[in-house]
């Protein structure tokens, strides 16, 4: 299951560096008053995913290895 | 399409000092004619009617020709018009500054496709793990679970808006360039207007 979860994380880390690259790719597609489309939208779906990330690396993890 | 970069408000300026300067030659001509009237025995003094008659042949071909350039800023009003009401309905100010590309439409629905891939590789992870109900952290678990679905739907969402914006405003142009298109023996180059879009074309092209 620890292998499990650290799959979780990576793949919530790739995530994150999509919606970034996403962001930088909205900068070239459209922004209005030189603010991306959307930015704020995606950049709050960054912070949820890094929230995961920790519920997995503080509590879930740490949990399975008491088991 | 190509990029460009549209400011709603300097159309608006630019279009307004037009207005302002057509009025101003209306008012220019009409007191002209007043003036010679007046001169010399008015209609009827040889030297005053062949001036009248001039002024008349050009009045005539200036109006033409303002009559032309004023069909094309109703476009570019229209064009304003629709961006404006476009940023409102995106909740964003009248007079905004566009910067557009469609160009990168597809690789920003590539990245967010990729991140809703991730995540669907993220949820399979967690859903292959058996935990039993009494494991400690079953509620972090849960919130994981539905909180990587809510953030998938998020993005869902993002996507369908941003094609939107993208058929909303390729829409727009080419509403507008259909009415734009170079008309004969007009001087101003529309062409320019049809095929370059940026800002600083437009209001150039508004100060002529």
């Amino acid at each position: 299951m620890n292998h499990n979860m650290n799959m979780v994380k990576n793949n919530l880390n790739y995530a994150k560096n999509e919606l970034s690259n996403a962001i930088n790719n909205i900068k070239k597609f459209a922004m209005i008053n030189d603010v991306p489309l959307y930015s704020s939208n995606i950049n709050n779906i960054i912070g949820r995913i890094g929230n995961q990330i920790n519920n997995v690396t503080y509590y879930i993890i740490p949990a399975i290895n008491k088991e | 399409m190509g990029y460009f970069i549209l400011n709603t408000s300097t159309l608006a300026d630019g279009i307004n000092k037009y207005k302002n300067s057509k009025r101003k030659y209306k008012d220019d001509i009409n007191s002209t004619y007043n003036m010679l009237k007046n001169v010399d025995g008015g209609w009827y003094s040889p030297q005053a009617t062949v001036l009248v008659e001039k002024l008349k042949k050009d009045k005539y071909e200036i109006d033409n020709y303002l009559n032309k350039i004023e069909s094309m800023y109703q476009e570019l009003e229209f064009l304003k018009n629709s961006f404006d009401n476009l940023f409102a309905s995106f909740g964003c100010k009248r007079g905004s500054k566009l910067r557009y590309d469609d160009e990168y439409y597809w690789q920003v629905m590539r990245n967010l496709d990729n991140a809703t891939g991730y995540l669907n590789n993220a949820l399979s992870y967690v859903n292959s793990c058996n935990f039993h109900a009494d494991f400690k952290a079953i509620h972090q678990v849960y919130v994981l679970r539905t909180e990587i679905v809510n953030l998938k739907t998020m993005i869902t969402s993002i996507k369908n808006s941003l094609t939107v914006f993208k058929n909303k405003t390729n829409k727009i142009f080419a509403d507008t360039r259909e009415g734009l298109k170079p008309q004969k023996n007009t001087k101003l180059n529309v062409e320019k207007l049809n095929y370059n879009w940026s800002a600083v074309d437009i209001e150039d092209s508004i100060n002529i």
